[in-house]
């Protein structure tokens, strides 16, 4: 992607949308700066600003993709807001004032069940898994693409053809996991 | 544990916040009764989890990546641009260097040089003096104490070395040429003759000459302290023969002026007088004498049929050229030698038969 001047933020969100992944790069370079000033002045140092702004970014790229999404400010104040709360995160963490985020438990174990699972396998196997299906399933679970986009992206001829490929991936994925798994972590 | 697609769709309705109401409430209760359906929702999260955990590494590869690709490609351009900048500084260092030495070696634009401020001198003679004087002592001449040593030792070069018809037609249109007269006279009026500056005028015409004499020829000069050891011109004169049977014939020239420079063009030769006899018959022709000093004190001639190169013949002397029987013979002080036509030089041969002799002298 050439990009001269800067993009306007209903481009930028209009790219986000339909899925363009090199505006990532662009919104990096873009508001790296940006952050960079602000982690520094509330108690940051370089070696943590790369890993914001990532974040940051990718962050802003999922929101972008939720039907509920409004740009109400400036697309710059936005993202900003994004990386002082991932900040803020940050010096949580490191004061270790920590809270369980259910969602991105590494090792997660349900209060109500006995199963056990090892999230570094799932993520090896989710790695190894057939490369349209990992997409399809990251398209939806992760960027939360609608199912048109995925369609258009994949290839797929329409939208039931991704409902149905969807499950099926799914399904597959699940069946290679719970292979992984010895029957004693299941009651 | 396998899952239906309606049990998979229900899920991710609820997990994504799309299920709500009725349905929600309706979800929340069965969760909390259906042990199954929470292992699925449970296992069902895990695995979104892990699809979520490895895009984002994807993705956060696919910036760094991109990142590093374009800060790389911008150090490759700084370095190639740095290269270039030097590559040209050099080539400009290299070039002006040559350059200069170039200009610095005037041997091949020497005589051309000179040659056009002779001609720029021919149109504006009124006021060239200074030009004249300034093109004498902006070239670049080599004093006697500063001989390169190393060029006498290569002394004489081979492309200098004239061939007799090449001297010849040169000092005949050199003979012809008043611009070098202008340049004798004009130097000798402008500057004082006294011992040292008149030496290096000479000097400095000489080299000039030789110059001249050798872009006329298209031939590339030298240095002129490799022309040291060269034997040298020193006037010219045309002399009439008089064919001699029952005549006697004692036409003379005199050659009046070589005063700056012997050994240019700019003799100016004087038709002083004439002595005829009324004995001869008539004049048959004339031939062009040259008088040479020789490096190597030689005393002969060499004749070609048209020009008679004497060596070792004061020019001052006076000498007569007779013609017998299709035969040239120079009388020199009372004493007739014979000139025979040759291509090498030779030395004076006296003519010795008395009969001979006779005829000649009569």
């Amino acid at each position: 992607m050439f990009v001269i001047g800067k993009i306007s933020d209903e481009l930028i969100v209009e790219k986000i949308k339909s899925g363009d992944e090199k505006i990532l790069v662009y919104l990096y370079k873009e508001y790296h700066s940006l952050i960079k000033s602000f982690i520094l002045k509330n108690g940051g140092d370089e070696d943590i600003i790369d890993d914001i702004v990532q974040d940051t970014v990718i962050s802003l790229w999922r929101n972008v993709q939720k039907p509920k999404f409004l740009l109400q400010a400036k697309l710059s104040t936005y993202t900003l807001a994004i990386a002082k709360n991932k900040w803020f995160k940050e010096l949580k963490k490191r004061n270790r004032f920590r809270r369980v985020d259910v969602t991105h438990t590494k090792s997660m174990k349900a209060s109500n069940t006995t199963i056990n699972l090892d999230h570094s396998i799932i993520v090896q196997i989710v790695q190894e898994m057939d490369e349209t299906c990992r997409k399809l399933l990251s398209y939806f679970y992760f960027d939360g693409f609608n199912n048109k986009t995925i369609a258009e992206r994949l290839n797929f001829a329409n939208t039931n053809t991704v409902k149905s490929k969807k499950y099926q991936c799914f399904k597959k994925l699940q069946s290679t996991v719970l292979e992984n798994y010895q029957k004693d972590d299941f009651i | 544990m396998n899952i239906d697609q309606k049990t998979y769709d229900l899920i991710n309705s609820y997990l994504s916040g799309e299920l709500q109401g009725r349905k929600l409430d309706a979800f929340k209760a069965e969760l909390k009764t259906n042990k199954n359906l929470r292992e699925k929702l449970e296992l069902q999260k895990a695995i979104i989890a892990g699809i979520e955990d490895v895009r984002l590494n994807e993705l956060k590869n696919f910036i760094k990546d991109n990142i590093s690709k374009k800060q790389n490609t911008k150090r490759p351009i700084i370095k190639t641009g740095l290269t270039i900048a030097a590559s040209i500084g050099l080539i400009l260092v290299v070039f002006f260097s040559i350059k200069s030495l170039i200009n610095n070696d005037n041997d091949s634009s020497y005589s051309s040089d000179y040659q056009d401020s002779l001609k720029s001198n021919e149109k504006t003679k009124a006021s060239e003096n200074q030009k004249i004087y300034q093109a004498t002592t902006n070239t670049p001449t080599y004093p006697k104490n500063s001989i390169d040593t190393q060029l006498l030792a290569i002394a004489p070069p081979p492309d200098i070395e004239l061939s007799d018809e090449e001297i010849t037609e040169l000092n005949k249109e050199l003979a012809e040429d008043e611009i070098i007269e202008t340049i004798d006279n004009e130097i000798a009026d402008e500057l004082e003759p006294d011992s040292e500056s008149y030496d290096e005028i000479q000097d400095t015409l000489m080299t000039q000459k030789k110059s001249i004499d050798y872009s006329l020829a298209g031939i590339q000069p030298t240095r002129n302290d490799s022309l040291v050891e060269m034997d040298q011109l020193i006037a010219t004169a045309f002399k009439s023969v008089r064919s001699f049977s029952n005549v006697e014939a004692t036409d003379s020239l005199e050659i009046v002026s070589n005063e700056i420079n012997p050994e240019t063009t700019s003799i100016q030769v004087e038709r002083s007088r004439e002595k005829k006899s009324k004995k001869f018959t008539k004049e048959n022709s004339t031939i062009k004498l040259e008088y040479w000093n020789s490096v190597v004190g030689f005393n002969g001639y060499k004749y070609d049929g048209y020009t008679l190169q004497l060596f070792g013949i004061d020019q001052n002397e006076i000498i007569h050229l007779l013609s017998l029987d299709n035969r040239l013979y120079l009388k020199k002080n009372k004493q007739i030698f014979s000139i025979e036509k040759s291509s090498s030089a030779k030395r004076f041969t006296a003519v010795t038969n008395s009969i001979l002799l006779k005829i000649l002298h009569e």
